[in-house]
Order: C-alpha cells, then sequence, then structure tokens
C-alpha cells in the first residue's frame, strides 16, 4: 500500500471540496468568474496572489536550481520582493480604474486606453501564447511528484494527466472565488512544505544549518559564488533574470487579474506588503538544500525532483507525503489560476468583442470554461513533450509577456502614450525576444526577453514623441493622479 | 498632477538602494570577497548580502505601508464606495 498515494489523494479530495464549498456562491457571470466581484480579503488575496505566481518552481525548480547551478539562484530575492511593491504600486491604479470602469481584464483596460481594439487583442494572444508553457511547467513538475511518491508506480505521463482533470475541475467549480480559495489553503500548505519540511531535512542530516553549509562548501566550492559550476550565472544572466521574470511575471493576466479582485484599497496594499513578507521567507532554507543535496543525493539525474526525493528518504513518510501533496498544491494554484485567467479573457476580449457583440454574462461565463478546458489540453501536449528545466521554461515563458510592459504601465503613466507606440512597442518586442531565441544567439549574455524588453521600451518611447497622445489614456491618468494625489 | 511625497521619495530610493546593492557591479565586488570568504557566520556570503538588501527592502515597503500619508486608504476607500453607491442608486 503506497500511503504517500494515500495521502496525496486524500488532499486532492480535500481541495476539491472547497473548490465545491466555493461553487455554491457561483453567481454564474463573467464578473463573479473574472474577479470575484472584488470581493476578496487579505489573507485570501495575499495567499492567491503569491501561491498564483509562486509554483512547481518553488518546491522543484528552486532547489534544483541551487543544486545545478549554485547561490546564483537567488537572484530570486529579487522577484519575490519587489512584484509585492509593484502589486501595490501599479495595482492601485487598475484597482480603481476596474472599479469606476468596470474592467475585468488587463486587455479590456487596455483596449479602452489606447482606444484600440488591436491593442487589447494583441495582449490577449500573447498572454496566451506565453501562459501555455508557464501551465505545461505546472504540469511537468506535478508529473515528477506523482512519479516520485507513488515510486514509479504513476509514471510522469499518467501524473500529468491526473493534474490537468483536478485543475479543470477546480476552475470550473468556483471560477475566482474557488481559485482563491484553494490558493490560500495551498499557500498555507506552501509554507510549511518549504520551510518546515527543509528545515526537517537539514537538522536530521547535521547539527544545525551553517553546519550544512560549510559541510558542502568542502565538497561543492564553485556552489558558492557566481558564475556557479556551470558558467551560467553571469552577470548579464543575473540581471536579465530578475528583469524579465519580475516585469514578465505582472503582465500575466492570472497576476494582472488579481489587480481588479480585492475588495478595498485596504485590502491590496496589505496584501502587498505580506506577500512580500511571505515569499521571501518560504525560500529561506532552499540554498541550504539544494546544496546539502549534494552530499547526500550527488549525482541526481533529475535536479528538479531533490526536494521531494529528501522528503521521502529523510522525513517520515506521512509528513513527506503532505509536504509534497504541498508541492502539487503549488502547481495547480499556478495551474488553475492560469487557466481561469486566460479563459476569463478570451470569455471577454475575444468572444465578447469580436464573435457574439450580444453576448451575456452567462453566455461569457459558459465560453470561459470552454476556453479552459482547450488551453488546458494545450498545456498538457506540451508537458508531456517535456521540455527543459523548470527554471529555464519560466525565464522563457515571462520573457514573452515582459515586451507588454511599456505599452501596460504607459497607459497608466505616461501622458503621452499613443495606439501606435502600444502597437509599435509590442510587435517589436515580441519580435526581437523570438529573433534572439531562435535565430541570433542573445547578444551579450542578456537573455532574450531582456532583449525584447529593451526594445519595446525604446520604440514606445520613439514612437509617442511623433504620434498624438491616446485622449483616453490621458483622462485615465489625470483621473488616477487627480484620485491619489490631490492632497500632496 | 502626479507628484510625490517625501515619503513616497524615500520609500522608492529605498527601493532603488536595494537592487543597486543586489545587482552587479557591486555584487561583483561582493562575490569577489566571498570567493576568499564563502561562509559569513556560517551562511553563504552572498546569500546573507542579499537577503539583507531584501530586508530592507521589505522594511522600507511596510513603513511606507503605515506612514506615507498618501499611501492610507481609508479616505480612499471610503471615497470610492460612496461613488459604487451612488452609481448603483442611479441605476436603480
Amino acid at each position: 500500500m503506497n500511503v504517500g498515494l494515500i495521502i496525496l489523494v486524500i488532499y486532492m479530495i480535500a481541495i476539491l471540496g472547497l473548490a465545491i464549498y466555493a461553487s455554491k456562491k457561483d453567481k454564474k457571470t463573467i464578473a463573479d468568474f473574472a474577479t470575484a466581484d472584488s470581493s476578496l480579503g487579505v489573507f485570501v488575496l495575499t495567499l492567491t496572489f503569491s501561491a498564483t505566481y509562486h509554483s512547481a518552481y518553488a518546491f522543484l525548480g528552486a532547489p534544483g536550481f541551487v543544486y545545478t547551478h549554485g547561490i546564483g539562484w537567488w537572484a530570486n530575492g529579487i522577484w519575490t520582493v519587489f512584484p509585492g511593491i509593484l502589486f501595490w504600486l501599479i495595482g492601485r491604479r487598475f484597482w480603481l480604474l476596474g472599479k469606476r470602469h468596470g474592467y475585468l481584464s488587463l486587455s479590456e483596460y487596455m483596449s479602452d486606453a489606447y482606444d484600440s481594439n488591436l491593442v487589447g487583442l494583441l495582449v490577449t494572444l500573447i498572454t496566451m501564447v506565453f501562459t501555455v508553457p508557464y501551465i505545461a511547467m505546472q504540469a511537468i513538475g506535478s508529473g515528477y511528484i506523482f512519479d516520485t511518491i507513488s515510486n514509479g508506480a504513476l509514471s510522469y505521463e499518467v501524473g500529468t494527466i491526473i493534474f490537468f482533470v483536478i485543475m479543470i475541475a477546480l476552475v470550473w467549480l468556483g471560477g475566482m472565488k474557488g481559485v482563491s480559495l484553494t490558493d490560500a489553503a495551498q499557500g498555507v500548505f506552501m509554507w510549511v512544505g518549504l520551510v518546515i519540511g527543509s528545515f526537517i531535512i537539514i537538522k536530521g542530516n547535521y547539527p544545525s544549518v551553517s553546519a550544512a553549509y560549510t559541510e558542502a562548501f568542502k565538497v561543492i566550492p564553485e556552489h558558492f559564488t557566481l558564475p556557479g559550476p556551470q558558467g551560467l550565472i553571469t552577470g548579464g544572466d543575473w540581471i536579465s533574470r530578475w528583469v524579465v521574470i519580475t516585469i514578465g511575471m505582472m503582465m500575466f493576466p492570472h497576476v494582472t487579474l488579481r489587480f481588479f479582485s480585492g475588495k478595498s484599497l485596504r485590502v491590496l496594499k496589505w496584501s502587498s506588503v505580506f506577500s512580500s513578507i511571505y515569499l521571501t521567507s518560504i525560500y529561506v532554507f532552499i540554498p541550504a538544500i539544494g546544496m546539502a543535496g549534494h552530499l547526500l543525493m550527488p549525482g541526481l539525474a533529475n535536479a528538479d525532483t531533490i526536494l521531494p526525493e529528501l522528503l521521502l528518504k529523510y522525513t517520515p513518510m506521512v509528513f513527506a507525503a503532505l509536504v509534497i501533496s504541498g508541492a502539487l498544491a503549488a502547481s495547480m494554484s499556478t495551474g488553475d489560476s492560469q487557466l481561469h485567467a486566460v479563459g476569463s479573457m478570451l470569455a471577454t476580449d475575444v468572444y465578447k468583442k469580436y464573435v457574439n457583440k450580444d453576448a451575456s454574462e452567462q453566455k461569457q461565463y459558459h465560453v470561459a470554461k470552454v476556453c479552459i478546458l482547450i488551453l488546458g489540453v494545450i498545456s498538457v501536449i506540451v508537458a508531456l513533450i517535456k521540455p527543459g528545466l523548470l527554471g529555464n521554461i519560466l525565464a522563457l515563458s515571462n520573457g514573452g509577456v515582459a515586451s507588454l510592459a511599456p505599452a501596460v504601465l504607459g497607459g497608466i503613466y505616461y501622458k503621452k502614450a499613443s495606439k501606435e507606440a502600444a502597437i509599435a512597442s509590442i510587435i517589436t518586442g515580441e519580435v526581437a525576444m523570438l529573433l534572439t531565441t531562435f535565430v541570433i544567439p542573445s547578444p551579450l549574455g542578456l537573455m532574450p526577453g531582456l532583449w525584447g524588453l529593451i526594445v519595446s521600451i525604446i520604440v514606445y518611447f520613439a514612437t509617442s514623441r511623433f504620434t498624438n497622445p491616446s485622449e483616453r489614456a490621458v483622462e485615465l491618468i489625470s483621473e488616477i493622479n487627480d484620485f491619489f494625489y490631490a492632497n500632496n | 498632477m502626479m507628484k510625490l511625497s517625501k515619503g513616497e521619495k524615500a520609500v522608492h530610493l529605498m527601493f532603488i538602494i536595494s537592487l543597486i546593492m543586489a545587482n552587479p557591479p557591486i555584487l561583483g565586488l561582493v562575490n569577489n570577497y566571498a570567493k576568499d570568504n564563502p561562509l559569513t557566520f556560517g551562511y553563504p556570503t552572498m546569500w546573507v548580502w542579499l537577503e539583507f538588501w531584501y530586508a530592507v527592502a521589505i522594511a522600507a515597503f511596510l513603513i511606507g505601508a503605515l506612514t506615507i500619508r498618501n499611501w492610507q486608504t481609508e479616505e480612499q476607500d471610503a471615497k470610492i464606495t460612496a461613488e459604487m453607491q451612488a452609481d448603483h442608486k442611479e441605476r436603480g
């Protein structure tokens, strides 16, 4: 009898139970499905924001990256602290506009601000395309988890498909309320799993965390400095990685949808602060796990499985299974949030705008669900092909959406923002990113996503100098500034 | 017009300083030091340095959330609530 699998099943049932509970409050409207009618409180918004964008990567990719590349992984710290800060600084602007103008997605806002459906469509399509590998990353992580915890009884492929089925069920049952409630539960699990689980492993093998580092240094000294044992973490890689992931992360629909979901500005503010603290704390022992992992499990074939393997070997089975369930929770909380966000966006920004302009709230709600199913299938197919190390998929995925940043942020800050600048910056940024990914070696050791962002910034500001500003954007920016800065 | 208060400017400055300290070229100097002194207080020197500056950024954020006038949300939330209620009444 596989105790680990049994615990995993019990955990899945509990999470589905939460989603069923949320479904009882489902109003079956797109506003409720997409943003929970802006009703989320501090605890839930903190954890849904945090758990949504820290995913299978937190349990698998992060320790795996340290195991392979050393301390250079902790560029990650920048994208644990600063997204929370950005969630407040820019999120409050979107929150206000969402309240006053009823936006349910970033694309809706972009179409309005730039008075251009093309801008909104570009945002929708690009975020959809680059969300697929991100969802696939969660499926990959889950496949590894099922394989590990069942000692191979459940293959990677079967695990991936089980993940898909449960994810679809979670989103279908409760929309944003279900997703955010399960995120909150899974966020608690993530913290317990990563912090306490890691601590138990280390203390079970060494007298202290510092003793683990001291021992690790004797064997793998190159892990303690840059560029790491494989020479990956150069200055250019360091900067690229955090810029692309921090900025790119804020452009993903599963994050931007949460700008519109808080009950109040007070909720948004404190969720932002607490998420920075929560996320920085969950990684406190990860470097020790990655490095001590070399001593405890040298020559691991798949570095991304180091934490679950150590848990199974060095902690009681029940505990290990619970923590690994937490890892699965991390994957699902991100995967279902992404599916939910993109599905909602396709319903409001593509279906309603281009296919059926008279679509009711209920119709959009049902269309969102169909889109979720289709995207889920595509993501699982990508996962079954099994591309690369999880840390690299994260960078690629974020790199794809980072080019949206100038247009998105310009619309809420820059009074010379123009439709032409938005369109030109998005297209040229994506082209630059794709060229440096697939055609030419990325210059100066910078990641392709950063080149995309640099090009899009230059094109945005250059184009805006020669084109007329969007009157609507100027109006919205004045509205924001009058609201927040009238008393300064 | 967007006019940052002194408090906001100070907090933004701390964010920028934290980012400068956590990136090349300053990080390169710390890395060179870490090659000869890989552990500090028993922890990787690079990790200690970075963790310190991340903590500075979080502390600045927390202090800002508590003290910056423009970041206090009671009035702003009340205003929006009143607007929503008025809008709701108008629509009947």
